[in-house]
């Protein structure tokens, strides 16, 4: 086997050029397969790490039904999710350990001379905890606060370094939302780039009841927050919530949610769907370019075997059988595709960070695609190099040993 | 007496080429016993080269038998046929037919390759060393067959040929290629090998080196024209002698 081996190294030392523009196909084909598996990877690993960083075992409830028919009752409708609704979730719904509103309000913010534009969310006293947000100074608004609806609020890091400057403690500071003091009772600690884009730490939060009375005057709800006790207790509070939120919304038997509740793993699937088709994708071409570097190692093996028909006959003459003229061919195409298999999977490591580098595209290299992308240029090894050998092996040695 | 090495029973061959039908060879009986060093004679065409390819096993007969060592030929399939070669034949050609870019050593080495059971690494070295010997290369083991001359090229393809001590040592056109001096050196390492007991048949159209072996069988047209012993046998060494004689007397004058 070795032997084998051996020969099958020299002929393709021989030709080496030749050996290398034939490997090329696979050398791309999989360098394709690599990197954009490691995109794939890359993209849903980021998207779980973001989500994940928002907080463990969570549930959002979200206003309308995306879900079913593309956008009716998404974004354009009037939010339907209510106070009462929260309170409703806050007393009856089991195996949570926290439960909060997310308010959203947009507006100027100002404090000495400094402005900024950001996102005010109004939440419960229980969300910092749910979302594992610390304080880097200062303590969380009470309850007290959420029932009176204090203009009292949090600040994220980034707009404190806007409106106050760095090393300033914000704690006790007082600032203008649209026009109103709020007072500042504690600072978010960073947390650096933020969940799909934006900057996590620009932001005020403060009880969803000043957010919505003082700010924006909504009576009504976007979207909850839910935290359930232990992953566990998914599932059934998903349960809980759909029976408890189809009743107060008096939906009947039949009808559609005018809701959505999706934990954690549903949002990041959902991202991950085009992630997926991206992968498939780019799979899908890799492939097709591995079928034609297939191919090429094909045309090379019958020219080879074409220009080595003497070399044949002579080995077939001193008692070479057919199989061992067959093993011998088929040994070349295969370590040509291995070898460009090798050298495809080093480009894929090479350019798999370039493209993150550049082009800031997360990627990640699988050891499964790695494995698979090594398998498979052994398998077109064998595949399209099959019928030269075998045409190889059937020759005739008086006819071989004529060829000029 | 032992069985003949090579038997043939009314052996004939017919090739279709298109629709025309060619009888190669119509009906040869001949043996050739162990010790025996034959010439195969006659012009093109008249069917030495088919002769040659199935006393090398290349082919199977169209019809009649073909005994080679006892063994029926005919009734071989591919493979058994490649073993009877790999185990029994050693082929030399005119064409010297080495691999080229492979040094003179693997090349000797090769039969040996597709022995079954397979035979270890160093020992191949060995025995291919000895080879190489025998026919005066040891020293030339490590050259490609494009650093070697002719006579050097094809004493390299008959020690490829003697490494599994065959039955039978098929030369076709052995001396074709190369020069007169040289082909009786070739000669002469055939004499040499036949004295030691192998077996030799060569095929050749030069009645000169016919003159070498013991046995001559001239074929014309597909049929065996006339089978007898050589008389007044050339021996290499001696000519060889008269050759040098003769270029000295050259150089006097």
């Amino acid at each position: 086997m070795f032997a084998v081996f051996k020969i099958a190294m020299r002929a393709l030392r021989r030709n080496i050029l030749r050996s290398f523009l034939t490997m090329l196909g696979i050398i791309v084909g999989i360098s394709a397969v690599i990197v954009g598996v490691s995109m794939g990877t890359g993209a849903k690993a980021e998207v779980d790490k973001r989500i994940a960083s928002m907080g463990q075992n969570l549930l959002t409830v979200m206003s309308g039904n995306m879900s079913r028919g593309g956008v009716r009752g998404g974004f354009g409708m009037q939010p339907n999710l209510t106070i009462g609704d929260y309170e409703a979730i806050r007393k009856e719904i089991s195996g949570i350990t926290a439960v909060s509103p997310e308010a959203r309000a947009q507006g100027q913010i100002a404090a000495g001379n400094q402005n900024t534009s950001i996102q005010v969310l109004g939440v419960s006293a229980e969300y910092l905890a749910a979302r594992s947000w610390n304080l880097r100074s200062g303590d969380n608004f009470s309850e007290t606060d959420v029932r009176n609806a204090n203009k009292v609020c949090l600040i994220g890091a980034t707009t404190a370094k806007t409106l106050f400057g760095e090393n300033v403690d914000p704690v006790g500071q007082v600032i203008r939302i649209k026009g109103a003091p709020f007072t500042i009772v504690g600072a978010l600690e960073a947390k650096g780039s933020g969940s799909f884009g934006q900057d996590q730490d620009d932001i005020v939060l403060m009880p969803y009841t000043s957010a919505m009375k003082r700010l924006s005057g909504d009576t009504r709800l976007r979207s909850f927050f839910v935290q359930a006790a232990t992953p566990n207790d998914i599932a059934d509070v998903q349960a809980q919530l759909t029976d408890l939120l189809r009743q107060r919304h008096q939906i009947t038997e039949g009808k559609d949610d005018d809701f959505m509740v999706r934990t954690q793993q549903e949002t990041s699937d959902f991202f991950n769907a085009n992630n997926r088709i991206m992968t498939i994708l780019i799979g899908f071409f890799a492939g097709i370019s591995l079928v034609v570097g297939g191919i090429g190692i094909m045309n090379i093996m019958l020219v080879s075997v074409t220009e080595r028909t003497r070399e044949i006959g002579i080995r077939l003459a001193v008692g070479a059988r057919g199989r061992d003229v067959l093993l011998q061919f088929l040994t070349e195409a295969v370590l040509l595709s291995v070898l460009g298999g090798a050298l495809g999977i080093a480009t894929g490591y090479w350019l798999a960070p370039l493209l993150t580098k550049f082009a800031e595209f997360p990627t990640l290299i699988s050891h499964t695609s790695v494995m698979l992308a090594f398998t498979v240029s052994a398998i077109i090894g064998i595949v399209f190099g099959f019928f030269p050998a075998l045409k190889a092996a059937r020759l005739d040695p008086i006819e071989a040993l004529r060829y000029e | 007496m032992s069985v003949p090495v090579i038997q043939l029973e009314d052996f004939r061959k017919t090739y279709t080429s298109g629709e025309v039908e060619v009888h190669a060879v119509q009906g040869v009986t001949l043996a050739i016993q162990a010790g025996e060093f034959v010439a195969i004679m006659g012009a093109s065409g008249s069917g030495k080269s088919t002769m040659m390819n199935t006393l090398g096993c290349l082919d199977r007969p169209s019809s009649g038998r073909f005994l080679f060592d006892g063994v029926n030929v005919g009734e071989l399939n591919r493979d058994e046929l490649a073993d009877l070669r790999n185990r029994k034949i050693g082929f030399v050609f005119q064409g010297f037919n080495l691999l080229s870019r492979t040094t003179a050593l693997e090349n000797v080495e090769l039969p040996m390759l597709y022995c079954r059971p397979g035979i270890r690494g160093s020992v191949q070295r060995d025995l291919a060393e000895k080879a190489l010997a025998l026919v005066g290369l040891a020293d030339r083991a490590e050259h490609t067959p494009s650093q070697l001359s002719g006579g050097q090229q094809q004493r390299v393809a008959i020690a490829r040929a003697l490494v599994n001590q065959p039955k039978l040592l098929l030369a076709d056109e052995p001396t074709g290629n190369l020069d007169s001096r040289t082909g009786i050196e070739i000669m002469g390492i055939f004499q040499q090998l036949n004295a030691q007991g192998i077996t030799v048949v060569m095929v050749t159209h030069e009645l000169d080196i016919a003159r070498y072996c013991r046995r001559v069988v001239v074929m014309r047209d597909g049929l065996v024209r006339s089978d007898e012993p050589v008389k007044e046998r050339l021996l290499a060494t001696e000519a060889l002698a008269n050759l040098d004689a003769e270029q000295k007397a050259v150089q006097l004058a």
